[in-house]
């Protein structure tokens, strides 16, 4: 062999491993951070003052903030790739989160208990699935069905 | 009495009304320049969404104090058709009116759709 890929072959032993680890890193930290934006997001809705919406709306209530973390949380054990939603406080106390994939649009709403999700079409007003939030594993399929890149 | 000639409870049913838009993600869709439904859902343990006369106010009225919040007007038919109920509630302003048949208790984002792809937008709320 070449002396200099003798010596490729020694630096690839020698930092190859290093590099893969450092990737993979990398990697684990780019597929978290959408989800640690999100969940921040989620978490600073406790700063918003009661009437935040310019009427009545109320505090964002801790419950609905911990139901939506957990459910953000879990996305990744979809095993495919979910886009980071778009969060927002509901006037009612709720947190919502909202995909726009292709010509349709998710959401779902969590409340202290109970909320809501739907799938509807972004350029009508046309409902094509709803229903409430209370199973989990439900909310995973609407999201592998309509939201996930693949 | 109002300077429209409405009593307290009276039912509207005519003319249209304005809702503002807060100015955060998810309350406006800035591609299809639309209101999302996150903007009339109403507030915690109401079963009315909060809107004004646009008889009796003007739309730089409607946004006074509130800084970036956008505008949108909807005809009273429109929510009339879909089965909503719009009275006269002057306690929050003299024209304030009330938008009865959403519930911040039950179900409510279908029927908060169907409003906001009726809306027309009057202003859009800051884009952050």
């Amino acid at each position: 062999m070449p002396e200099h890929l003798r010596m490729g072959a020694w630096l690839e032993r020698l930092f190859g491993g290093f590099w893969r680890q450092a990737r993979l890193a990398s990697q684990a930290r780019d597929d978290a951070r959408p989800y640690g934006d999100v969940i921040d997001r989620i978490q600073g809705f406790r700063t918003l003052d009661a009437g935040w919406n310019s009427y009545h709306a109320g505090r964002i209530e801790k419950d609905a903030r911990a139901r939506a973390i957990r459910f953000v949380g879990s996305l990744p054990n979809l095993g495919r790739r979910v886009p980071p939603p778009v969060v927002a406080p509901t006037p009612n106390g709720g947190v919502a989160l909202h995909w726009d994939a292709g010509d349709r649009e998710v959401d779902i709403v969590f409340l202290s208990r109970g909320g809501e999700y739907s799938v509807a079409l972004r350029k009508s007003d046309e409902v094509l699935a709803e229903g409430p939030v209370d199973r989990v594993d439900l909310l995973k399929d609407v999201i592998g069905r309509y939201v996930v890149q693949r | 009495m109002s300077p429209a000639g409405y009593a307290q409870g009276d039912p509207i049913t005519e003319g249209s009304l304005y809702r503002r838009i807060p100015p955060l993600d998810g309350y406006y869709v800035y591609d299809l320049q639309r209101p999302s439904s996150l903007a009339f859902l109403p507030d915690t343990d109401d079963e009315y969404v909060s809107m004004e006369l646009a008889s009796m106010v003007r739309p730089e009225q409607a946004l006074a104090s509130f800084a970036g919040f956008g505008l949108c007007e909807i005809a009273v038919s429109v929510l009339v058709d879909l089965g909503l109920r719009v009275t006269y509630e002057p306690a929050y302003g003299d024209g304030h009116v009330a938008v009865w048949g959403l519930d911040s208790n039950k179900p409510g984002i279908k029927i908060a759709k169907k409003i906001a792809h009726r809306a027309i937008v009057i202003q859009p709320p800051l884009r952050r």
